[in-house]
């Protein structure tokens, strides 16, 4: 799985088609199995009730990023 | 307690009386603790030591714990340091961390048994867990650890209703498993890992969230919620990512489906791939 295996652009059409205001996405973790998903705390309800679909697209967990753009090193 | 709930806990007892004398693998936590107040009862305390393994992977809130458990029930209680950061098995974080963990524990508990005297070494593993991915089983099985609760068929809800019939404070306690379960397979174990991932559990602890973990992806912290507790994590955003960036983290994410026991577990596939790209 790597960044421009198309992953992200399905997950944000995804999100995008129910409903889910939300500001992007990346891989994240080392192994780049967790989807993070830019977007207000707000938005996780709506994230959680397609998790599933955006896991069967090739992540293990879906997350919503807190605060911040998303860079940086643990 | 249903009647098969009893039948079961004499069970126990009666294995641990075919023990004689025992050591026990002692973490403070639910199960554990069952094991020992069984074995105070059924052997008395002058034939229970319960032993704790020390290392950066156990949390300070579980070394209060366990001394608290032994102490108010009148158990015998040894803290050692153990050395399984120095194993490369252990700090590669691969699927059998566990194992190496264990070897490291085992044998050292077995010493401390031959030469204090104890016939035997039990640990607190439950039926529920031969059903979990439990690499760390192996290693018990290889040192002749016994297992009394899993022995006669006790599951973890038999475990934390026992525990509260004989009002034991940890009947209700969040399972607490180390801290290295915490980090990803393939993401190194450190000390420094091992320390952010504690400060910022202790952090959310702190702010009166009551069962969760972090989890440790090597470039983020994703932080797994009790799904009860999600709705007031949402509220607390932004308090949660300052808690947990404190500890260390440069990079904070909240798991929209919440805390699930193993979940780490899910990822066991991809520990080749992973294991090769994080330092």
């Amino acid at each position: 799985m790597t960044p421009g295996d198309g992953r992200i652009e399905r997950a944000l059409a995804l999100l995008r088609s129910h409903g889910a205001s939300i500001r992007g996405a990346s891989a994240a973790g080392a192994a780049g199995d967790v989807l993070a998903v830019h977007a207000d705390a707000a938005q996780v309800a709506r994230v959680r009730s397609i998790a599933p679909r955006l896991r069967e697209l090739g992540f293990r967990y879906v997350a919503v990023e807190l605060g911040g753009d998303g860079r940086g090193d643990a | 307690m249903s009647q098969t709930l009893s039948d079961r806990l004499e069970r126990a007892a009666g294995i641990l009386r075919q023990c004689e004398s025992v050591v026990i693998g002692f973490s403070g936590g639910v199960d554990s603790a069952l094991v020992a107040r069984l074995a105070r009862d059924a052997l008395g305390a002058g034939r229970v030591l319960a032993v704790t393994g020390l290392s950066a992977a156990v949390p300070e809130v579980q070394r209060r714990a366990a001394r608290a458990f032994a102490a108010d029930q009148g158990i015998a209680h040894l803290e050692i340091a153990t050395s399984e950061l120095e194993r490369p098995g252990y700090v590669r974080n691969d699927g059998d961390r566990c194992y190496h963990c264990k070897s490291e524990l085992w044998p050292t508990l077995a010493a401390i048994a031959r030469e204090r005297g104890y016939r035997s070494v039990v640990d607190g593993a439950n039926v529920d867990d031969r059903a979990d991915y439990r690499p760390g089983a192996r290693a018990a099985l290889e040192h002749a650890v016994r297992s009394p609760l899993a022995e006669a068929g006790i599951d973890k809800a038999g475990v934390r209703a026992a525990s509260r019939a004989l009002g034991l404070d940890t009947w209700d306690a969040p399972a607490g498993p180390c801290l290295a379960s915490r980090l990803a397979y393939g993401v190194r174990v450190s000390e420094e890992r091992l320390e952010h991932v504690e400060r910022a559990e202790d952090g959310l602890r702190a702010l009166g969230f009551r069962e969760f973990r972090v989890r440790h992806h090597g470039d983020c912290a994703r932080v797994e919620l009790a799904p009860p507790e999600l709705d007031a994590g949402v509220a607390r955003a932004a308090e949660i990512a300052s808690a947990v960036r404190r500890a260390g983290f440069g990079r904070v994410l909240l798991d929209v489906e919440g805390y699930r026991r193993g979940a780490l577990n899910e990822a066991l596939p991809l520990v080749t791939l992973a294991a090769g790209r994080v330092a």
